[in-house]
C-alpha cells in the first residue's frame, strides 16, 4: 500500500472515522495500532527492525537522561553508534535482502508487490534519523526523555510520515501526541485539500513525467542529446512533484487526525542560489543536517584549526568547505547506496564551496568587466542559473552508473536532434502541461499570493467546483495504478 | 459555531462535494464511453474490433510481436478464409485469455494462433496494469470480469467511477474519432507492418533464471482449455528474435511442456537460424514488414499442411 493509492485513501477513511468515534483518551492508542498495522501491511519484514529502533531509542533516551555527567556522553555516543550501525547494516549490506528472502520462503510467497522487493526496511532512514534527533535533543538537555513507551513509538512510527518523512523533531510532535486529538473540522478540511493536491502532484505531474524520463534514461545510449536534456529537465520536476506530492499526502493525512507536521518544501525551484535551494528543499532533512551535523562539525573544526591561515587560505574558508563537503557527502549516502548518490551530494557541496570562495572574486570581475546590474531581471537569471545547477546534480541522482552519466553529459553537449516522443506525440505536451500547472501554482504562491484563487475563493460553490474539477483531472489524466506504459501506445 | 453544528456543516459540504464529483464523473464518463465505442481508427478501435466485431475464421492473439509479425495475405491464401490479427501492444497472457473469452462468446474461429512472449510467465510488476486496457469493455462483456478481478480487491470500488476505465485515453479516443489515425499508421486487418532495418550486431544473451508468476501459467492453461473446449486446436507460436540465447527462457520450456500435455502444436522460431538476419528485423524483438511476410508464409504453410494431413 503506497500513500498515493486508493487503498491508502480507504485505509485513511476507515482509520479516521474510528479515531473520532473512540473516546479521546484512547485515540493515541488507535493511532499506534494503525501505524503498526500499516507497517505490517506494507512490509511485515520491516516491523521487527523498526520496533527494535523504538526499543533502543526508548531505553537510551531514559539512560542518557538518568546517567551522571561522566556516563551521559558514553551512553549517548554508544546509542548514536548503535542506531547508525543498524542503518548502515541494512542500507549498505545485503542483510535485509537475505532476511526478506528467507521470510518469503518461510511464508511460501513471492514478493510480488514492487515495494516488497526493496532491499531496505521500509522507512528505516527516516525512523533512524527521527530517533537520532530524539536522542540528540535529550543529550543537549532541550527535552526530557519520554516516559510513555507508546507515545515514543507513535512519534517514530506515525504511519503517514513513515515512508517519506518529514523527519520530525521530538518536542513539537510529542507535545501534540499527548494532547491534541479533538475533532477540528477546519483541520480536516485543510487536510483533505492537501491530500487532493498531493494526489494531483504525484499522479498528474510526477508519474506523467516519469513515463518520458524512464523511457529516455532507461536507454540513454539510444537517445540524442535533446531527448536527454529534456529528460533531465523533466526529471527535476518529476522528483520534486513526486516527493512534495507524497509530503502533501502525509501532511494532509496528519491533519485528519489533528496533527500538524512540519513543512518539507517551500517552492525550491524559485530559489535564487544553491544555499537558498537547500533552505527550501526537504527542509526537515536539510535542517537536521545543519543542526546535528554541519554546525557541530564546524564547531569541532574551529576548535582544532587554530591558525588563521592554512595553505594561504583563511581557516574560516577551510572550516566552511570541509564541514560542507562532509555534510553533503553524508546527505548523498543517506539517499542511497551508490557512488552516484555520494557524487550528487558532493556536487552540491562543491557548488556551495565554490560559490562562497569565489564570491568576492566574482564581484570584482563583474565590476572590472563593466557588467551592469540586471535590475528586475536579476532574480530571474538567478532562479534559472540555480535550476540549471540543480538539474545537473539530479542527473547524478537519477543514473546509477558513472559511464552512463558521462555519456549523458557528452550527448547533451554534442548530439542535438529531434526529441524522443514522435511515436507518442501527446507524451511531451502532457508532460509540459504538468510542468506548467506546477509552475503556475507555485509562482502564484511565491509571487502573487491570493491571485487566481479559485481554490481559496470566498464563495463555497467556486471552491467546491474547483476541487471537484481537480478530482476529475486526476481521473482523466493522472497515471493511475502506476500505469507506466499506458501512454506509449498512443 | 458549536461542535455539533461544525460537524453538521462539515458533513453537508462533504455530501455536496461528493454529489458534484458524482455528477461530473457520470456525465464525462458517459460521453467518453460513447466516443470510445464510436471510434473509426487507431489502436483502441482495433482492440474493440477484435473483441466485438471480427468473425475471421483465422485469428492471431498476442502482444506487439503478434501485431507486427503476422501478415494477413499468406494466411488468407493458405487457409482460404478471412484473417484477423488481434495482437495488441503491451499486453500479456492474462489479456489474451480475457479477449479469447469475449471472442468465443460471439463466434468460433477455425484456426487460432497465440504468439507467446518469450518471458510471459516471469514476474512482471505491471501485469495488473496491462489489464487496465480492458476496463472499458467490462460493462458490455461481463465474461471478462473474472480475469479483471485479479487486478485486486479494490477493483470494484475503482469501477464506481465512470471516467476511471478511460483514464489516460482521452486524446486517443478523440483521435480515434477523427481521421488522423488512418493517415498516421495504417493497419491491414490488425497487422501493423514496421518499416526499417535493425542496424546493430547480433547479441549473445543468457536469459536470467525466471521467477515464474503462477497467474500467468494459469492464464496460459486457461487459454488452451477454453479453445479446446470449443473444439478449436490452438497453435502456440514464438516468433523470431534477433538475439542468440545460451539457453531457452524458462517460459518457453514450460510452455512447451504444457503444450505437450494438452496435445497442442508449439512452434518456437525464436532461435531459428534462417531468421537471424538483420534485414528481417525492425529491432531486436520485432520483425519488419519483409521479415513478417517471410515468417507468416512459413507459419501458414506449416499449419495448413498439418491441417491437410489425414
Amino acid at each position: 500500500m503506497q500513500l498515493a493509492s486508493i487503498e491508502f485513501l480507504f485505509f485513511l477513511a476507515i482509520a479516521s472515522t474510528i479515531f473520532y468515534i473512540l473516546p479521546i483518551r484512547f485515540r493515541w492508542v488507535w493511532l499506534l495500532v494503525l501505524s503498526l498495522g500499516f507497517c505490517a501491511i506494507v512490509s511485515l519484514e520491516s516491523l521487527p527492525i523498526l520496533a527494535s529502533v523504538v526499543v533502543i531509542s526508548y531505553f537510551l533516551g531514559r539512560g542518557i537522561e538518568s546517567a551522571g555527567p561522566p556516563y551521559r556522553r558514553i551512553v549517548f555516543y554508544s546509542g548514536f553508534v548503535l542506531l547508525i550501525s543498524i542503518l548502515v547494516a541494512f542500507k549498505f549490506t545485503p542483510l535485509y535482502g537475505s532476511l526478506q528472502q528467507r521470510l518469503s520462503h518461510f511464508l511460501n510467497r513471492l514478493p510480488e508487490d514492487p515495494i516488497a522487493g526493496v532491499l531496505l526496511p521500509m522507512g528505516l532512514s527516516f525512523v533512524v534519523f527521527t530517533a537520532l534527533s530524539y536522542l540528540l535533543e535529550i543529550h543537549y538537555r532541550r527535552i526530557s526523555a519520554e516516559r510513555n513507551f507508546g507515545i515514543l513509538a507513535l512519534h517514530l512510527l506515525l504511519f503517514f510520515k513513515l515512508t517519506q518523512g518529514p523527519i520530525e523533531r521530538p518536542a513539537p510532535l510529542i507535545a501534540q501526541l499527548r494532547h491534541r486529538f479533538v475533532f477540528d473540522d477546519i483541520a480536516i478540511m485543510v487536510g483533505l485539500k492537501r491530500i487532493l493536491w498531493g494526489f494531483f502532484k504525484k499522479m498528474f505531474i510526477a508519474d506523467r513525467l516519469a513515463l518520458y524520463v524512464n523511457a529516455v534514461f532507461g536507454n540513454a545510449s539510444r537517445h540524442n542529446g535533446t531527448s536527454l536534456l529534456m529528460a533531465a529537465i523533466f526529471y527535476s520536476f518529476q522528483v520534486y512533484a513526486d516527493f512534495s506530492g507524497y509530503t502533501d499526502i502525509a501532511l494532509g493525512s496528519a491533519l485528519l487526525f489533528n496533527i500538524r507536521l512540519s513543512e518539507n518544501f517551500r517552492r525550491p525551484y524559485f530559489a535564487k542560489s544553491i544555499r537558498e535551494f537547500w533552505g527550501r528543499w526537504h527542509i526537515s532533512f536539510s535542517s537536521w543536517l545543519r543542526d546535528y551535523l554541519y554546525l557541530p562539525l564546524a564547531s569541532f573544526l574551529s576548535r582544532k584549526l587554530r591558525h588563521p591561515y592554512y595553505l594561504k587560505i583563511q581557516t574560516e574558508h577551510w572550516i566552511y568547505s570541509l564541514a560542507t563537503l562532509i555534510t553533503f557527502a553524508i546527505c548523498g549516502l543517506w539517499h542511497g547506496n551508490g557512488l552516484n548518490y555520494v557524487l550528487w551530494g558532493l556536487l552540491f557541496g562543491v557548488y556551495l564551496v565554490v560559490g562562497r570562495l569565489t564570491h568576492r572574486w566574482r564581484k570584482r570581475m563583474r565590476t572590472k568587466l563593466g557588467f551592469k546590474p540586471l535590475g528586475k531581471r536579476s532574480p530571474i537569471v538567478q532562479i534559472v542559473a540555480t535550476f540549471v545547477l540543480v538539474t545537473i546534480a539530479w542527473i547524478f541522482f537519477r543514473i546509477p552508473d558513472l559511464r552512463t552519466i558521462v555519456l549523458v553529459f557528452k550527448k547533451i553537449l554534442t548530439q542535438p536532434g529531434i526529441p524522443f516522443g514522435y511515436a507518442a506525440p501527446m507524451m511531451i505536451p502532457f508532460s509540459l502541461l504538468g510542468i506548467f500547472a506546477l509552475l503556475l501554482l507555485e509562482s502564484r504562491d511565491e509571487f502573487y499570493r491570493g491571485a487566481l484563487s479559485f481554490f481559496r475563493n470566498k464563495r463555497l460553490w467556486v471552491r467546491l467546483l474547483s476541487h471537484a474539477f481537480l478530482v476529475i483531472v486526476i481521473l482523466l489524466f493522472g497515471v493511475l495504478d502506476s500505469g507506466q506504459f499506458i501512454y506509449f501506445q498512443f | 459555531m458549536d461542535k455539533r453544528n461544525a460537524r453538521l456543516a462539515f458533513i453537508k459540504k462533504a455530501i455536496i462535494f461528493m454529489l458534484l464529483i458524482f455528477a461530473l464523473d457520470n456525465g464525462l464518463g458517459r460521453l467518453l464511453r460513447y466516443l470510445y465505442f464510436h471510434q473509426s481508427s487507431g489502436f483502441l478501435y482495433r482492440r474493440t474490433w477484435a473483441i466485438e466485431s471480427t468473425t475471421a475464421p483465422v485469428i492471431v492473439f498476442g502482444d506487439s510481436r503478434a501485431a507486427h509479425s503476422y501478415a494477413p495475405q499468406p494466411f488468407e491464401e493458405a487457409f482460404g478464409g478471412e484473417f484477423y490479427n488481434a495482437g495488441c501492444d503491451g499486453t500479456g497472457i492474462d489479456y489474451q485469455e480475457a479477449v479469447l473469452t469475449a471472442v468465443l462468446k460471439r463466434y468460433r474461429p477455425r484456426i487460432l494462433f497465440l504468439e507467446l512472449r518469450p518471458f510471459d510467465f516471469e514476474q512482471d510488476p505491471y501485469w495488473k496494469t496491462r489489464l487496465t486496457m480492458l476496463l472499458p469493455y467490462l460493462k458490455r462483456h461481463p465474461e471478462i470480469g473474472p480475469v479483471l478481478k485479479r487486478r485486486g480487491l479494490f477493483e470494484n470500488i475503482k469501477r464506481l467511477s465512470q471516467i476511471y476505465p478511460f483514464n489516460s485515453n482521452i486524446l486517443s479516443i478523440i483521435m480515434g474519432n477523427l481521421e488522423i489515425n488512418k493517415k498516421r499508421r495504417e493497419d491491414f486487418k490488425g497487422f501493423i507492418p514496421l518499416e526499417g532495418v535493425w542496424d546493430r550486431p547480433l547479441r549473445a544473451e543468457t536469459p536470467p533464471r525466471e521467477n515464474l508468476r503462477a497467474e500467468a501459467v494459469t492464464s496460459f492453461r486457461n487459454f488452451m482449455g477454453l479453445a479446446i473446449s470449443r473444439g478449436i486446436t490452438p497453435v502456440i507460436i514464438v516468433s523470431p528474435i534477433y538475439q542468440k540465447w545460451a539457453r531457452p527462457p524458462q517460459t518457453l520450456s514450460m510452455a512447451a511442456a504444457i503444450c505437450r500435455e494438452f496435445d497442442v502444436p508449439f512452434l518456437d522460431f525464436s532461435q531459428d537460424g534462417k531468421y537471424l538476419k538483420r534485414e528481417y528485423f525492425y529491432d531486436e524483438t520485432h520483425l519488419n514488414e519483409a521479415g513478417a511476410i517471410v515468417f507468416s508464409t512459413e507459419v501458414a504453410a506449416r499449419i495448413s499442411g498439418r491441417n491437410e494431413d489425414p
